[in-house]
């Protein structure tokens, strides 16, 4: 007798008509997935703060030299017609770049010295790789679950 | 999962979004008519089901097609649900302890109970229980799944599911036998 309520229960739940969705439900769902903004990768991501840094960077820069020129035009001018101001200036651009070269030049002497005191290449390379594959591994066994994948 | 299914579902992962359309059009009914039956109300039913398929489409991704694509569907549903009861403040019908305590069968009412259901009667007796209930009941018998798909559906272990549905069977047929009873009365 259980069983036989239980098939009837079971047979009037399967019976059950599905409501129909509202007149126009699919349009307004495809209304709003156009509206909204697509899911955006961790890489896309990553490039659109790096974009936005750079372009921030050159804005600054840009707006720092234009506020040079626009305050001292007059004088670079002025500077530039008296005689003899074109090798000056390229004089102060070699001794510029002279320091430059030498900054880079202790940079190196500097990552030479640091160099030896780091582990051997073979060490850090076998530490790598086997962080990325324990990182795979816990990223293929987390997307194996499709209750992990469903998103809240 | 038929081939035109698995097609359209290939294509909205390859980012065609013209594609999901179609996706919505196979489901709709079955997702808002389980929303509805969980929420009771048309317009929070309606709100559930669009974002159960905005939420899909954002993540049909990660959607692995090893497995069935009904049960992700349900369980983005299943989420919309719980988290819409939760805002309404119905926390309380959410909660396991809220049933009934069910009685021993009265006997001789039993062979009228097993005749008495029509789709009405039973689709307002699946709306007085508490959605933990009806919302397994409606998983295994209306959308046909197992105990193991249901558990991902509600993100339970398949023993849970196992409880509920037997539960849930048992509160039914209590009301059952309390509304023959009551016929029998009058």
């Amino acid at each position: 007798m259980e069983a036989r309520k239980t098939d009837s229960i079971a047979k009037a739940i399967g019976a059950l008509p599905y409501r129909k969705a509202p007149a126009g439900f699919g349009a307004r769902v495809m209304a709003s997935i156009a509206a909204a903004p697509a899911a955006i990768s961790w890489q896309e991501r990553l490039l659109e703060q790096a974009g936005l840094l750079v372009a921030g960077w050159s804005g600054l820069l840009v707006s720092g030299t234009a506020w040079l020129a626009w305050k001292y035009w007059a004088r670079v001018v002025v500077a530039l017609l008296e005689p003899g101001s074109l090798t000056h200036l390229a004089g102060l651009a070699v001794a510029h770049a002279a320091l430059a070269a030498d900054k880079l030049a202790e940079w190196v002497s500097f990552a030479a010295r640091l160099l030896p005191g780091l582990p051997p290449w073979y060490d850090t390379t076998i530490a790598t790789l086997a962080c990325s594959f324990i990182i795979a591994a816990l990223r293929s066994g987390e997307g194996a679950r499709p209750e992990a994948a469903a998103p809240r | 999962m038929d081939g035109m299914e698995a097609e359209l579902l290939g294509r909205c992962a390859a980012g065609e979004t013209g594609a999901f359309s179609g996706i919505v059009e196979t489901y709709q009914d079955r997702v808002y008519s389980f929303a509805l039956r969980l929420l009771k109300d048309p317009a929070a039913a309606e709100e559930a089901a669009q974002e159960t398929f905005v939420k899909a489409f954002r993540a049909i991704a990660t959607y692995d097609s090893a497995y069935s694509f009904s049960p992700w569907l349900f369980r983005i549903a299943h989420n919309a649900c719980m988290d819409a009861l939760r805002a309404a403040g119905r926390n309380s019908s959410i909660d396991e302890k809220d049933f009934p305590d069910i009685a021993d069968p009265a006997p001789g009412v039993e062979e009228t109970v097993a005749d008495s259901m029509d789709s009405e009667r039973i689709g307002a007796m699946l709306a007085a229980l508490p959605p933990i209930y009806s919302e397994v009941l409606l998983l295994q018998y209306r959308e046909e799944m197992g105990p193991a798909e249901i558990g991902r559906v509600i993100g339970a272990p398949e023993g849970t599911v196992k409880a509920r549905l037997f539960r849930g069977r048992e509160i039914l047929k209590k009301m059952l036998r309390d509304a023959t009873v009551q016929a029998a009365k009058s």
